[in-house]
């Protein structure tokens, strides 16, 4: 089975005075962008928390997901932004993504630090339809998918009739 | 009439928003929008509001305030009626760096005869930074027009007034402030008194406010409802209306010399509870008379 997501980046802009929007991580590290390039479409313009923008990165389809990090003084703005694989049905991604930041934020875990951490096991976890474990967390997507009877990739198609 | 004029969509009166990051700019807008306090993460970039006050639709821009941001005031300038530049008074030690700012912006403003209107947020703490403090910290006795306001988008202090002065600017057409109550009470949830504000601090309205109503709220506290008004009708005073939020009731005295509708002020009273909800001030009460007194500044 190919890979859903083959590049994650997380970007934020932090509440606190002085801040600039910047990209946390990327993993794994091989897009032939600039920086500037992979910001743009990591944290778009005009980004609130909860929304979800789709575009192309690399000659690739990327679907970001921005949300709020809770902080004591002003709240951080923060991205993940996933490049897809061209068979990923996005709108099934997308309510995984949802859940899985919801899971995280109601679990105390919704931090860029954790989120930078643990963006291997994730990516890993959405790649093999698998467990996330972060903390004491365990997001398990396959049960997730099976509950919601949706699919993270298009079946192939097999030629048909006769040659 | 050609094709292209269902085309194109102008931005008309179209106002610019700008300050330093954390100056309160979109929790100003909203404020305006919704009446009362939300909390909001940065500005990414920026984030167009559209409001229609009176049949006239303005459009106003959120810019973000990080120093990344910064060199796209100008670029909005273009077609700009109004700049509200917010200054965070809570904050003297980037009064230079939002000078500086501020100063870039200003031989376009001048050039284009674009009105300049200068919000000095966060009032609720800092009482003591005086306009003339600002003035002289900005040097903007030397700008050939401006207006300078105290506000607060947290309490609410102010509100109403800076939407009438930017309002006017941006469409030159004037609009009134209308008193929604004669007299206005806060009660806890269990219907302790916490502040009564009457209109012109009439003593009359207040009293009546007051005293006669307080056994009615007692009662009213132990009713399992919220968001429900109960109206009761005074043949002498106007009418009382009482209504009841998560950890807030509150009274208010309406009569007919207010010219505006009892609804209105329904609206209004809901709006006060709202924001009084929204700021969390339920958790330290002695705070609530300060908040009280700032917000009612648009109500009366």
């Amino acid at each position: 089975m190919s890979s859903t997501v083959l590049v994650s980046i997380i970007s934020g802009l932090e509440g606190r005075v002085g801040s600039n929007p910047k990209i946390i991580t990327i993993y794994p590290d091989n897009l032939d962008a600039t920086e500037e390039f992979i910001l743009e479409r990591s944290l778009p313009h005009g980004a609130l928390p909860d929304q979800f923008f789709e575009d192309k990165l690399d000659s690739r389809k990327i679907l970001v997901y921005t949300f709020e990090i809770q902080k004591d003084g002003r709240n951080d703005l923060a991205s993940i932004g996933l490049v897809l694989d061209k068979d990923v049905i996005i709108a099934n991604l997308q309510p995984i993504i949802k859940r899985l930041v919801k899971r995280l934020n109601s679990e105390n875990l919704l931090t860029l630090e954790i989120f930078q951490e643990s963006l291997p096991k994730i990516i890993d976890g959405l790649n093999k339809e698998s467990k996330i474990k972060i903390g004491s967390m365990i997001f398990d997507v396959k049960s997730i998918l099976n509950e919601e009877n949706l699919e993270l990739k298009e079946k192939s198609r097999k030629a048909r009739g006769m040659f | 009439m050609g094709i292209f004029h269902f085309l194109t969509r102008k931005t008309k009166n179209k106002s610019i928003f700008c300050g330093l990051d954390s100056s309160g700019k979109s929790t100003i807008i909203s404020f305006l929008r919704e009446g009362k306090f939300v909390e909001h993460v940065p500005t990414m970039g920026k984030d167009m509001t559209e409001m229609e006050v009176q049949g006239i639709r303005l459009n106003l821009f959120d810019m973000g305030g990080q120093s990344h941001f910064r060199q796209m005031w100008l670029g909005e300038l273009d077609d700009t009626k109004c700049v509200v530049f917010v200054v965070d008074k809570s904050d003297p030690g980037r009064f230079a760096e939002a000078k500086a700012e501020l100063a870039k912006l200003l031989p376009v403003i001048s050039k284009k005869k674009i009105k300049l209107l200068i919000f000095a947020n966060k009032h609720d703490i800092s009482k003591d930074v005086q306009l003339s403090q600002l003035i002289n910290e900005f040097e903007l006795e030397k700008l050939p027009n401006f207006e300078l306001l105290e506000i607060s988008a947290k309490t609410g202090f102010g509100m109403t007034d800076a939407f009438i002065k930017f309002y006017s600017i941006l469409t030159g057409q004037v609009i009134k402030k209308n008193a929604v109550a004669s007299a206005i009470s806060i009660y806890s949830n269990g219907g302790i008194p916490l502040i009564t504000q009457a209109k012109n601090d009439d003593e009359f309205d207040k009293n009546i406010l007051e005293g006669g109503f307080l056994s009615a709220i007692t009662a009213f506290a132990e009713m399992k409802v919220n968001n429900s008004c109960i109206k009761f009708e005074s043949k002498d005073n106007g009418t009382f209306l009482i209504l009841k939020s998560q950890n807030f009731i509150g009274a208010l005295l309406w009569n007919d010399k207010l010219n505006i509708t009892m609804d209105t002020s329904e609206g209004a009273l809901k709006e006060l509870l709202d924001h009084l909800e929204a700021i969390g001030v339920y958790k330290q009460p002695e705070k609530v008379p300060d908040v009280v007194e700032q917000y009612v500044t648009n109500m009366m």
